[in-house]
């Protein structure tokens, strides 16, 4: 009867233990890095220029999904993990069906998978980045030239191509 | 004389920490009582009551010490753990043995010719182990939340683990030369073979290690003294 009594506070000291254990580290480290593009003035490349009216989209299975940006000169785009290339459509003008222009940008890339820790797990970095622009709708390149910055994307410090426009 | 014997080690062994408190001394006798030495010989049942409530977790303990003095004791344990950590985008197995060995001194001055242990302890410990990660999740942008897929990890063998441990615990004679006992340990990491591009979350014997490096871990063992001569002192 004693003995018993002994193994039922075992058990309870044991659900104790289970219900002091708590999460070391919560994941606030940078995850995968995004494409960051700073837009700029093609009559002065030191000048920042945003786009007007800019709207970017992103295929995903063959669809396209509209990425959220916030600011007309700089973006931050992510990048498809899962292949090695993503495709954005870039809409210049959006809201005046006279003037818009869409350009496709295509980045390929090699995804590198990188430890960051025990909550946050694996994050992506990409190396080799390589920009192609396409026309779209044959009305004209509104994306004059680029200019790489980095060919590696592992953070989002800096910027990592240049456009004019 | 000898239920009271046994009903004062089970009290001892429940209510520990209240005896502790107030301290229960020595009570000066004619007679000298005799102290058991010999080998002390059991298992751990903590990872065998674990492996009951979760499966995820499987391992033995083989534990033992030997009496040098009144109240010192060279100590060791030997075992195997197999553990399954799942977070929320990593899910690995640790795989491996580990050996510790180090001393208990035994802090509680026994009435009578009793042989209860309020004991601190100090261990060395090592480890030699295999990580396999299952599956893991890249943490991406939400942005591709729909084609999120669970990406198949590797597995790293070949890595080990050297520790010290601090260790409180009580061990009470519950029937002639059988021990129940608890103890808590808490363990700092001095030097560890990392996987590349992974780390050793988590160490057979060792436990959970945290972000500094330090962890902790309960033992409920069952013991048996093998007596192999009395002294009294």
């Amino acid at each position: 009867m004693k003995q018993n009594k002994i193994y039922l506070l075992l058990l309870i000291l044991i659900g104790a233990f289970q219900l002091s254990c708590e999460r070391d580290e919560i994941c606030i480290d940078a995850i995968t890095p995004k494409l960051t593009i700073r837009f700029y003035d093609i009559d002065d490349p030191e000048i920042k220029k945003s786009v007007n009216g800019l709207i970017v989209e992103a295929e995903i299975n063959e669809e396209l999904d509209t990425v959220h940006i916030q600011l007309k000169d700089s973006i931050s785009l992510p990048l498809n993990v899962y292949d090695t290339q993503t495709t954005f459509i870039l809409t210049k003008n959006s809201t005046d069906p006279a003037t818009s222009n869409k350009d496709k940008l295509i980045v390929t890339y090699e995804v590198k998978n990188v430890f960051v820790g025990r909550s946050c797990g694996y994050k992506s970095i990409f190396k080799n980045v390589t920009y192609t622009i396409e026309d779209v709708n044959s009305d004209g390149l509104w994306i004059k030239s680029k200019e790489v910055i980095s060919e590696h994307i592992e953070n989002e410090n800096n910027a990592h191509l240049k456009i004019f426009h | 004389m000898h239920i009271l014997k046994y009903f004062i080690n089970a009290v001892f062994l429940l209510c520990f920490s209240i005896s502790f408190s107030q301290g229960i001394g020595s009570q000066k006798k004619d007679t000298v009582y005799k102290n058991k030495y010999g080998l002390r010989v059991g298992i751990d049942l903590y990872n065998p009551v674990y492996t009951l409530i979760d499966n995820n977790r499987k391992g033995l303990e083989l534990v033992g010490d030997f009496r040098i003095s009144k109240k010192l004791f060279i100590a060791a344990e030997l075992g195997y753990l197999e553990n399954t950590t799942n977070e929320d985008f990593i899910n690995f197995t640790t795989n491996g043995q580990y050996i510790k060995a180090g001393i208990d001194y035994n802090a509680y001055e026994n009435w009578l010719d009793m042989e209860n242990m309020i004991y601190v302890g100090f261990r060395y410990g090592f480890s030699n182990f295999s990580q396999t990660l299952n599956t893991f999740t890249v943490n991406n942008d939400y942005f591709f939340h729909s084609l999120e897929k669970i990406e198949t990890g590797q597995k790293f063998d070949g890595l080990n683990a050297h520790w010290a441990e601090f260790i409180l615990g009580i061990k009470a004679e519950v029937f002639n030369n059988l021990y129940l006992g608890f103890s808590f340990s808490g363990k700092k990491m001095i030097a560890s073979k990392q996987p590349e591009n992974f780390k050793n979350l988590f160490v057979p014997g060792f436990n959970r290690v945290f972000l500094n490096n330090s962890g902790f871990g309960i033992n409920y063992t069952i013991s048996y003294l093998i007596p192999l001569y009395k002294k009294d002192k």
